[in-house]
């Protein structure tokens, strides 16, 4: 039977059911009749109406069975707290606005900050993964996100002595996996993994199958799987590729799987992995040489802990089996040490503070949304009391007293609860569309619904409690008192005195989390307007990456050489376009980039040379370098193109060398050896923070290319104004010039935006946050002073018939939301004080405690204070003495 | 028509349906008095509607109801056929009547 004819069955009165199954049926056989779509499902959606109806207007007629006493009358309950709520739209509004904003919004944040940073990792039991790595001893820090990667034979001595995993599987960053056929060259991201890494993670194929530890040796290990996004993409995801065959640079590979969706590791790359290919332990590598240079940490190891074993059992048997091996090897182990953490935090490690920070902000809202509900519901029932006292003078039972305020409170936050829904759903389209692109598992932000049922709890049970107050204290008063002196009914001070202190909490709190907002934001702001030292605007890049695997010294020479005209040419061809300003060549790190080389320096006027300070960023550049990015020259002169192979050495620094290494005097005509040569410096130019805003100054030296040949690089070119279409026509002419070649292109603009990527998200959060508290407080504070002025309206009357002006009676209302605020600034400043440590380390070239900070959010939160408090003021102003001392 | 307490009136869906059966002399049921209604006016009343409605006036005492025959067509299932009693046609008439004489009436002037 199906649903629908078993409801009709079920619930519609005997004398009507045959003839309703009948009507149904008729009706069916009539739309199929008409070629019409008539199931089951239309069966169901046709008989819900009559079963509704039918069932309804039987209820009404037979007797009704009586709910059980302590429930009858909810009904009604609900009814009158609706036409309550309805009575009273300022109250109402206000509730639920806090409600929206102080659940709805905090959902939306903590909902992306967890997708972000807190899910568990996309694997099957991912609580039972560790790292296992190698850690330096000599570094200061020992937490799990610096879990290190590990050499080669001690990964097999864990393998082989080791009791405490099922299993355990490693994989190093593969080179030369440079795809050539078809459309572009591409540099694919590829990984040379244990087969055993399978076990661990337990990945299954989508395609095709896994390769094993029999194709772990030299010669054997020409199969992959790809990934499944490269599998679609490269593939146009081909059913039979299994079998197929992938040629790239370092050779061609027989696929024999397609790995599943999303698959990346490790963990804490960002872009999914293109290729696994077997992993080999390279010859050099399997035994351990006295020679301590030959130490290679490669590999990324990652083991899942048998059951019942924990974490620190296995630290302690992997320290114990390193102990062992340290006394074989004392050489290998005098500065490096084990260590094993759960897998998720060694990648959520890093964002761990930060992450608490902002759950800290979280809470801050909720506990505002929490104390302005308290103090919407106290405030009302204050105004309900004589209602109340009515109500118990007629006879009703605290029961249902206290009910009907448990239902109105439930109503309210039920309200709320969906604006809140709402809300939240639309804050995380928001965040989602805003935050750039690069942030880590984007696409898998939704939002968090058992966020919002903890904030739901906590603002009912806060609406319960508050609500509830009132209504209990009715046990004790003498109601035929409280009737007659209804008028000052309620007006309890030690009601009122609550009331108070709960808004000094909100303004305090508020205060917090706008010092913490002011600070993000003004961190931001002086990034982005930090001097880079160079001009950005109207640059593209096109890096290219001619990264040749295994070829002869003669043959890196030749492609060098080849690569080396072909760059030229085109630089050559670029400078002659109308749209272009300038163009040049650097290598070694294009700025903006985050990569960088460095090189040792030798000053001959401070002989001392030490490893870690003597160093330089070396970058070749071709003649017109400084030009195109615009960096100032302060003494000398820039690489000209006469400074060429045959021409005596030349280098040009920044003014942090002559800072760093010649105590601020000219080192224009000095020599310093670097590389291996000793080279004149030609000319100073200005400092550039080519690693992005946020990293110090370094000392840079620039050679010219000509005199320190490079393979690859970046051409930069310079337009004369808009960079549109540039990019796309750099890149097809460097591909048509150097075909085979990888090439990414961008613009520097991007580039930086890219690198301030992170903090504009953060400050977007805490930014936010910030607002949305002072919002609530600003309500709150509205709120309270609204109800004082209602309720003292019969007061405020008396002092005007006895000739008190209505200046005078503002000034009564803001005098009292002035010391309110002062009193919850005083503590959130202090409190902000007290924190600041927690919030230094996320901040840039504004300290924790910055006075400018602090005030402008004083003079900000007191000012919207009063905004709020102004409009009860005026009401009170206007009130009419003859009415209010009438009204009672 | 003092005659009637607020029980005798009657509602728009009410006559609707009290009309259709009338016009349906021979086969008042449900699904045709829903089609009747459909096809003359363009009205797409809701099934549960039309059922309720035929409930309450049934119980009012407006309409009469039986069982027809079982047919194949219905899967072996009864009508419930309806057809409107003197009281029905009263109520109707006495509807109609009301609205008629109010809508009659003139709205008094007020003095300029």
């Amino acid at each position: 039977m199906t649903a629908g004819r078993w409801l009709v069955a079920r619930l519609v009165p005997a004398e009507w059911r045959e003839s309703v199954l009948g009507d149904l049926e008729e009706e069916q056989r009539r739309r199929h009749a008409q070629g019409r779509r008539a199931g089951s499902i239309w069966f169901l959606i046709a008989a819900l109406p009559i079963v509704l109806a039918l069932g309804r207007s039987r209820w009404r007629r037979t007797e009704r069975p009586r709910l059980s006493a302590p429930f009858s009358g909810v009904l009604l309950d609900i009814r009158i707290s609706m036409r309550a709520l309805r009575s009273s739209p300022g109250f109402t509004l206000v509730a639920v606005v806090v409600l929206t904003l102080g659940l709805g919004i905090t959902t939306a944040i903590f909902s992306v900050v967890d997708a972000v940073l807190l899910r568990r990792l996309p694997f099957e039991d991912a609580d039972t993964l560790v790292a296992v790595g190698e850690i330096s001893t000599t570094r200061p820090v020992s937490a799990p996100a610096y879990v290190g990667s590990v050499a080669a034979p001690n990964y097999q001595d864990w393998l082989r002595q080791q009791t405490v995993f099922e299993s355990m599987g490693a994989a190093v960053i593969a080179r030369g996996f440079v795809v050539r056929d078809g459309a572009e060259p591409e540099d694919l991201n590829a990984i040379r993994a244990t087969a055993s890494l399978f076990d661990v993670l337990r990945i299954r194929p989508a395609l095709g199958g896994l390769f094993t530890a029999a194709e772990e040796v030299s010669g054997r290990d020409a199969v992959v799987l790809i990934g499944h996004h490269l599998w679609e993409r490269r593939f146009a995801a081909d059913p039979g590729i299994v079998g197929k065959t992938l040629t790239v640079d370092s050779g061609t590979f027989r696929i024999i799987g397609v790995l599943p969706p999303g698959f990346t590791y490790p963990a804490q790359l960002t872009r999914p992995i293109d290729v696994v290919a077997p992993y080999v332990v390279p010859e050099r590598e399997r035994v351990r040489n006295r020679n301590v240079t030959g130490r290679n940490y490669t590999l990324r190891a990652v083991a899942r802990l048998k059951p019942g074993v924990s974490v620190e059992q296995a630290r302690a048997e992997i320290a114990r089996i390193t102990a062992g091996l340290a006394r074989e090897f004392p050489d290998w182990f005098e500065d490096q040490a084990s260590a094993v953490y759960a897998w998720h935090d060694t990648v959520v490690g890093r964002s761990r503070g930060w992450m608490q920070l902002l759950l800290g902000a979280i809470g801050c809202i909720l506990l505002i949304a929490c104390a302005n509900i308290a103090n919407l519901m106290l405030a009302r029932g204050t105004g309900r009391s004589r209602e109340l006292f009515v109500r118990a003078a007629l006879g009703a039972s605290r029961w249902r007293l206290a009910r009907s305020i448990v239902v109105e409170s439930l109503l309210l936050t039920g309200l709320g609860l969906v604006a809140a829904v709402l809300a939240a759903s639309w804050g995380v389209g928001v965040l989602r569309a805003s935050m750039p692109g690069n942030i880590p598992r984007l696409a898998t932000v939704n939002l968090d619904l058992r966020v919002l049922l903890v904030a739901a709890a906590a603002a009912i049970v806060t609406g319960l409690i508050c609500g509830l107050a009132p209504a209990l204290q009715l046990s004790r008063p003498d109601v035929a008192r409280e009737l007659r002196d209804g008028a000052r009914a309620g007006h309890s001070r030690r009601r009122e005195r609550l009331r108070s202190a709960l808004v000094v909490v909100e303004v305090a709190l508020a205060t917090l989390l706008l010092v913490g907002a002011g600070l993000f934001t003004d961190s931001f702001r002086r990034l982005v307007s930090m001097e880079l030292g160079l001009d950005p605007r109207h640059v593209v890049t096109a890096s290219i990456n001619p990264r040749l695997a295994a070829v002869s010294d003669a043959a890196f020479d030749a492609a060098r050489r080849e690569t080396t005209i072909v760059v030229d040419r085109l630089l050559e061809e670029w400078r002659a376009r109308p749209e272009v300003e300038a163009v040049a060549a650097v290598s070694g790190g294009s700025p903006l980039s985050g990569n960088w080389r460095t090189n040792s320096i030798t000053v001959p006027a401070k002989p001392e040379f030490t490893a870690e300070i003597d160093q330089v960023q070396i970058r070749q550049v071709t003649p017109g370098y400084l030009d195109v990015v615009r960096v100032p020259l302060r003494r000398g002169r820039y690489i000209r193109a006469d400074d060429t192979a045959g021409a005596p050495l030349v280098v040009v620094v920044n003014e942090e060398v002559v800072r760093r290494f010649f105590d601020g005097r000219d080192p224009v005509g000095t020599f310093v050896r670097i590389d291996d040569a000793d080279r004149t410096i030609v000319g100073v130019v200005g400092n550039v923070r080519l690693r992005g805003p946020e990293v110090a100054v370094s000392p840079e030296a620039y050679l010219p290319m000509a005199q320190f040949p490079s393979i690859g690089g970046t051409l930069l070119v310079r337009a004369k104004e808009d960079v549109s279409g540039v990019e796309a026509m750099l890149r097809a002419s460097v591909l048509r010039a150097l075909p085979g070649v990888p090439v990414v292109s961008t613009t520097l603009e991007q580039s930086l935006r890219t690198m301030t990527a992170s903090r504009r998200f953060n400050m977007l959060l805490v930014g936010l946050v910030g607002v949305v508290a002072v919002l609530i407080a600003v309500i709150g504070i509205y709120g309270v002073m609204a109800y004082a002025v209602l309720q003292r309206t019969r007061e405020i009357g008396v002092r005007m018939a006895l000739g008190a002006k209505p200046l005078g009676v503002v000034a009564l209302v803001l005098g009292r939301a002035s010391w309110l605020m002062a009193i919850g600034l005083a503590c959130g400043l202090a409190g902000a004080w007290a924190l600041a440590g927690s919030v230094e380390a996320f901040l840039f070239g504004v300290t924790a405690r910055d006075p400018s900070v602090f005030g402008a959010v004083s003079v900000a939160l007191f000012a919207a204070g009063l905004v709020a408090a102004a409009v009860p003021a005026r009401r009170a102003a206007r009130v009419d003495p003859i009415r209010a001392l009438r009204a009672e | 028509m003092s005659s009637f307490s607020d029980k005798g009136l009657l509602g728009e869906l009410e006559q609707l349906v009290l009309l259709a059966v009338i016009n349906l002399p021979h086969d008042a049921y449900a699904v045709s008095i829903r089609d009747e209604i459909e096809s003359r006016t363009g009205i797409a009343l809701g099934r549960g509607s039309v059922y309720v409605t035929l409930d309450r006036l049934d119980r009012k005492g407006y309409v009469r109801s039986w069982m027809g025959e079982p047919t194949a067509e219905r899967g072996g299932k009864a009508k419930r056929c309806f057809r409107v009693t003197p009281a029905g046609q009263r109520a109707l008439h006495g509807a109609r009547a009301a609205i008629e004489r109010m809508r009659q009436a003139r709205p008094v002037r007020s003095e300029r």
